[in-house]
């Protein structure tokens, strides 16, 4: 792929060609499951006309101008709904950004690790039940060029392992527990030693065994101590997707709010676009999907709400500037509001004083999945945590679910950790899923638990 | 498409493989989308892809490229050549044999006409009807989608399947505050007169603009909810789980040893749906789906693995497909939540994966608290604990309407014995 000639279509034009290349390779208890590579490539071009977009994309090469005539033919089909056209954003961007990747590893070299890891394990943990070993890359490449002068070339790499443990309780029932190893670049950047392995899966197992013992947790509103793995979760689900400005227009309570406090005054989250105490982050986005230079988006500024996550037609709608969150994640996809790596800052608490600052409540480990919601309401999974009695850890708990008002929430944070930890395991899912980056601190505060 | 597919399997045959399988998918789309109540974007995408497995002296792997030149074709071999020796031998895996059949079925042209007629009239019930909705996102599409799938164990499969399809999500925003965010959809065959009468679209948007006033309930409490037929797909989804590859190769299902046995209450009968819109006559291994009663009056019949999950744990292969329906039952909605005396009508479990056994706790969304048969108010951070395998059992109706979603028809069931806090 390369940039190609590109000719002006309707008000606004873009032009991407998009490489996405991913490798799945899964063991189950020594038997591989998939070893699985997939290639797209494709182009696709969009253009905004008289207040409508219209898009086009083929897996066969088709050419800048053909597919957007095609797109623009899109755009003007649907004047007949009436409407009025958007003065969208003049800026571009032009440079190359790829990532800097060590050499991958081969698929031999992965299935060797398989089995490494599943012999490690079987041999290692006496009670264990099962183990599942996933191995998953995945390469992004873009060539990106509108009609306001972008020519940008973005590379986004990422390189993840599950080492999923299952055990059986007294009742037979089997309890399971997931360490991610997770990185940008490939497998080469990760680390995937043994002794990094040995390590994490001993630990996992000793959480195994206690889970095994779990008890339900108390059902209502808790003090809870979220570990710095699960800041970032909440940072992306709780108040990220509620300040996306699609969601806004579409009715999300915090299109209401800005410039009020909906958190405590420790709380300050920003949308990094690709650099943070000057290191670049897991998910670097230098210039969107759009072409448009990407910047930071402070959401949180000590507690006060502040500003949205935009594409080039929300930021023409809100007056806002233009921040470059417009992704797309297949070839043939069009650019949407994403978030890239959504983060709490730290603070000045200690994780341990935090712990021990609680009479009763949970200490929360990690998580599954999780749901925004317009309302602000977030909930997420909760895998493994422990009951807090008197300052000190007590019984795991079974799974949970964690949920709440997020502003109520964030409102009662009363101390933030100093900690900082960065994942890039998981897909975030809207229309389209995509890769994404999240962080935070440990955080203390109230929110509801499922539970009895 | 048949004859390069034939070509190509010839190709991974010559280069040194034993079994083979290749599919080639041509699909179409034209989509419209809605944003924000308005018409916003038109789609037309055409993607192709080829999909190979391939096996070597009992090695299995496979890959998928989005392209039929030829370089492309020599480059995906080569690479299955040389990532096929580091797989571990199994004698589980194999190909598809024997299965044939050329389908055609739904839409096979785009009626680009009816689609902008549908959005508009969809835009227009909304405004006149509920205001106060916002359709955040709306998708309106025409799939067209083109499969040739051939494997070296005679098997030959050609397909033509079209189908429209709706997505909707939104919320309600009034002078109360907003609604939590709420979605339904599927597929169809043809897109109706009034959009607005299918999918269950009239019963989300009436429901929402009921939900922008919520409270948390008084106290904890142990009751009944009434799922409504999207909040079935969930408990759906987890029984799929329990019943697939990973939990039974992994020897941690529930479910691992239940065939025969009553796993559901008795008036749950379940079967796959092959003929729902947009449904493909086969599944991606090279079986025809056949139709299958899985849960035949709460007695489990058979479990669903793979091809090769059968093989490796010796049970009988089904190839079920994707889409189920519940036969419905014999009460009416009205009268399931006349008898609720304490509980919840559940639009909606947002949660975590259930645990592995199937314990769960999940918000429950776009909910509205029942007492004494009653509906009496909108909640909001509201929770449900239980179990999903108990659930099943704990089935004491099934309503006697059923939601028709295209691939998935499912009632209304009310269960009993769900915490509330």
């Amino acid at each position: 792929m390369a940039f190609e000639n590109f000719t002006r279509a309707g008000e606004y034009n873009e032009f991407r060609q998009h490489e996405l290349r991913k490798r799945r390779l899964v063991m189950v208890d020594g038997n591989l499951m998939a070893n699985d590579s997939t290639h797209q490539v494709g182009q696709s071009a969009r253009v905004y006309h008289h207040g409508y977009w219209g898009y086009a994309s083929a897996t066969e090469p088709t050419g800048a101008d053909k597919l957007g005539n095609v797109a623009l033919a899109n755009a003007r089909a649907m004047q007949l709904f009436g409407g009025s056209s958007l003065h969208l954003p003049t800026q571009g961007h032009q440079g190359e950004h790829p990532m800097a990747c060590r050499p991958n590893w081969s698929s031999e070299q992965l299935i060797d690790w398989l089995k490494a890891v599943n012999d490690l394990a079987h041999a290692r943990y006496d009670k264990l039940a099962s183990v599942t070993v996933l191995a998953m890359d995945e390469y992004h490449d873009k060539y990106v060029q509108n009609s306001v002068g972008s020519r940008v070339y973005n590379n986004i790499s990422r390189a993840l392992a599950y080492l999923m443990l299952t055990v059986k309780d007294k009742d037979d029932k089997p309890v399971e527990l997931t360490q991610i190893i997770s990185g940008k670049g490939s497998f080469g950047d990760v680390d995937m030693s043994m002794s990094s392995v040995e390590y994490q899966l001993d630990d996992l197992y000793q959480h195994l065994l206690a889970k095994r013992e779990a008890v339900f947790a108390r059902g209502g509103l808790h003090t809870v101590v979220l570990a710095p793995d699960l800041a970032g979760i909440l940072a992306h689900e709780a108040m990220g997707h509620p300040c996306e400005a699609d969601l806004v227009l579409g009715g999300a309570v915090t299109g209401d709010m800005r410039g009020q406090r909906i958190a405590s005054d420790l709380v300050t989250m920003i949308d990094f676009a690709h650099t943070y105490n000057g290191e670049e982050l897991l998910m670097p986005v230098y210039a969107d999907d759009e072409g448009t230079p990407a910047s930071d988006v402070t959401l949180i500024k000590d507690g006060i709400l502040t500003d949205f996550m935009h594409n080039r037609e929300t930021s023409s709608r809100f007056g806002d500037q233009v921040t470059g969150n417009a992704r797309a994640y297949a070839p043939d996809d069009e650019p949407l509001i994403r978030m890239r790596n959504t983060a709490i800052l730290p603070g000045t608490s200690n994780l341990k004083q935090m712990i021990a600052g609680v009479e009763d409540g949970y200490y929360l480990m990690k998580t599954g999945n999780g749901q925004a919601d317009t309302t602000t309401e977030f909930m997420f999974g909760v895998n493994l945590g422990y009951e807090i009695k008197n300052g000190k850890l007590g019984r795991a708990i079974k799974d949970t679910t964690l949920s709440g008002s997020a502003i109520k929430m964030l409102q009662s944070v009363d101390a933030v950790s100093t900690d900082m930890c960065w994942e890039n395991s998981g897909y975030c899912g809207k229309k389209q899923p995509m890769v994404v980056s999240m962080g935070g601190p440990a955080l203390r505060a109230k929110a509801q638990l499922g539970g009895e | 498409m048949q004859s390069q597919a034939k070509t190509i399997l010839q190709a991974l045959l010559d280069s040194g493989f034993e079994d083979g399988r290749v599919t080639i998918s041509a699909t179409d789309v034209n989509e419209l989308n809605i944003a924000h109540n308005h018409v916003s974007l038109m789609r037309t995408t055409q993607s192709l892809s080829l999909s190979l497995m391939a096996i070597r002296e009992g090695r299995r792997v496979t890959a998928s490229v989005s392209s039929l030149d030829d370089a492309v074709v020599q480059q995906v071999i080569a690479d299955l050549q040389r990532d096929v020796t580091a797989s571990p031998q199994d004698e589980a895996y194999a190909v598809a044999p024997e299965q044939s059949g050329d389908f055609s079925k739904g839409p096979q042209t785009v009626d680009r006409d009816a689609i902008a007629a549908s959005a508009k009239g969809l835009l227009d019930a909304r405004s006149k009807l509920y205001p106060s909705f916002g359709l955040e996102e709306c998708t309106v599409k025409h799939t067209l989608q083109k499969s040739t799938l051939l494997t070296s164990r005679d098997t030959e499969l050609t397909s033509s399947v079209g189908s429209y399809s709706v997505m909707i999500m939104g919320s309600s925003k009034d002078s109360h505050g907003s609604s939590s965010f709420t979605y339904t959809g599927g597929d169809l065959d043809a897109l109706p007169a009034q959009l607005i009468e299918v999918l269950d679209i009239d019963a989300m948007m009436a429901n929402s603009v009921q939900e922008t006033h919520t409270e948390m309930i008084a106290e904890k409490f142990t009751g009944d909810v009434i799922l409504t037929p999207m909040a079935v797909m969930d408990v759906i989804g987890w029984l799929m789980g329990q019943i697939g590859d990973f939990a039974l190769l992994s020897q941690a299902s529930v479910y691992q040893r239940a065939v025969g046995e009553l796993i559901a209450a008795p008036a749950l009968t379940l079967r796959n749906n092959p003929q729902g819109a947009g449904q493909s006559p086969f599944n991606g291994e090279g079986f025809v789906i056949e139709p299958v009663t899985l849960i035949d009056a709460g007695r489990l019949s058979c479990q669903l693995p793979s091809y090769y999950g059968s093989r490796k744990l010796k049970i009988p292969h089904v190839p079920a497909g994707d889409a189920w329906r519940i036969d419905a039952g014999n009460m009416l909605r009205a009268d399931m939540q006349a008898s609720v005396e304490r509980g919840a009508l559940v639009g909606r479990l947002s949660m975590g994966n259930p645990a592995p056994n199937g314990d769960f706790s999940g918000v429950i969304k776009n909910s509205f608290l029942l007492e004494n048969g009653q509906r009496i108010k909108a909640l909001s951070e509201t929770m449900i604990t239980g179990n999903v395998a108990q659930m099943l059992k704990d089935i004491a109706a099934i309503s006697q309407e059923v939601s028709d979603f295209g691939g998935y028809q499912l009632p209304w069931l009310k269960i009993t014995g769900l915490r509330f806090s």
